[in-house]
């Protein structure tokens, strides 16, 4: 008898043997496979619902994506305007302030000797111009 | 990707084989279900993802670990056993550190329904024939026919080369046919 030949005639034995697990054994047996799904299944819920949130997020900025953009341009634009506001009047603000003073010849003598009158319109009650 | 409904299919296609193989090996009911429960933990744990297909590769390898896992744990513990009894020499033998050994004893199963008819003789001497083969030759005999894995299969899961499989099956098929004769059953 060969080797193949005598396993199956062997192992033919041995599948008979299953039938002959007591039902407590078989009992506990499908207990552990219950576990085990249950454990598979919340590991599978856990992986699904953080790949749908991640998905949800990623779904969301696709199909908003023109106005994701829209918004985001506005933003720089209101930005770069509020910039470009500022900073002119602020600098017309000073001159026009030094001019007046000077118009008025309300200016301390202090100032003149303050290189740009920076420091006297910092704090223009200062006289050392500190 | 498969799903928990295939995993439970495929623990119920394999439970009872799978363990009728670890008892096989570790000879303790109580230690071969907790062996087929642990793998059947581990592989929904670490490989629920993994296509139905990759199961029986997959739960095979996780099995004979989780045997050898047992048997590492047995050494140990036999070793302590064995160095408490060394220093506690004269005392009472049958207490608790006993048990190590016992568990690696043929226990007779007394419940068992194998005794009366000769078919049940027949199996039961069968099952000794296999508890007896050694541990590699019965992992490769095992998993080679009854499991129907192929050489390459049996030596990825056995961590050994296709020769070694081979030379095991044919050893464990001899001395399986050996102590059958010697038993005068014939297949």
């Amino acid at each position: 008898m060969n080797e193949e030949n005598f396993s199956k005639k062997l192992l033919h034995w041995v599948d008979a043997d299953i039938d002959n697990i007591r039902p407590e054994v078989t009992q506990r047996l499908r207990h552990a496979r219950e576990l085990a799904v249950a454990h598979a299944q919340q590991r599978r819920a856990a992986h699904f619902g953080f790949s749908g949130n991640a998905l949800h997020r990623t779904s969301w900025f696709s199909h908003h994506r023109a106005a994701s953009v829209g918004a985001l341009l506005v933003i720089v634009l209101l930005a770069a305007t509020g910039i470009w506001q500022i900073t002119p009047k602020q600098q017309e603000d000073d001159v026009s302030q030094i001019d007046a003073a000077l118009l008025t010849d309300d200016l301390p003598v202090h100032a003149y000797l303050d290189n740009s009158f920076v420091q006297w319109i910092k704090n223009p009650s200062d006289p050392s111009g500190q | 990707m498969s799903t928990p409904e295939q995993l439970a299919r495929f623990l119920a296609e394999v439970e009872r084989r799978a363990y009728r193989h670890a008892a096989y090996t570790v000879r303790d009911e109580q230690a071969a279900l907790d062996i087929v429960q642990d793998s059947m933990l581990k592989l929904a744990e670490k490989y629920v993802d993994r296509p139905a297909e990759e199961y029986p590769m997959l739960f095979q390898r996780i099995l004979q670990n989780t045997i050898r896992d047992y048997f590492r744990r047995q050494k140990v513990r036999n070793f302590w056993t064995t160095a408490m009894s060394f220093v506690t020499s004269g005392h009472d033998d049958h207490g608790e550190n006993g048990d190590a050994i016992e568990h690696l004893q043929l226990t007779p199963e007394t419940d068992d329904p194998v005794n009366q008819a000769d078919a049940s003789q027949r199996m039961a001497i069968i099952r000794e024939a296999l508890e007896k083969l050694p541990a590699r030759q019965r992992e490769a005999f095992l998993l080679r026919y009854w499991e129907e894995m192929d050489t390459a299969e049996t030596a990825a899961i056995m961590g050994c080369s296709e020769g070694s499989v081979k030379t095991h099956c044919s050893r464990a098929v001899q001395a399986l046919s050996k102590y059958l004769e010697s038993k005068e059953i014939t297949l």
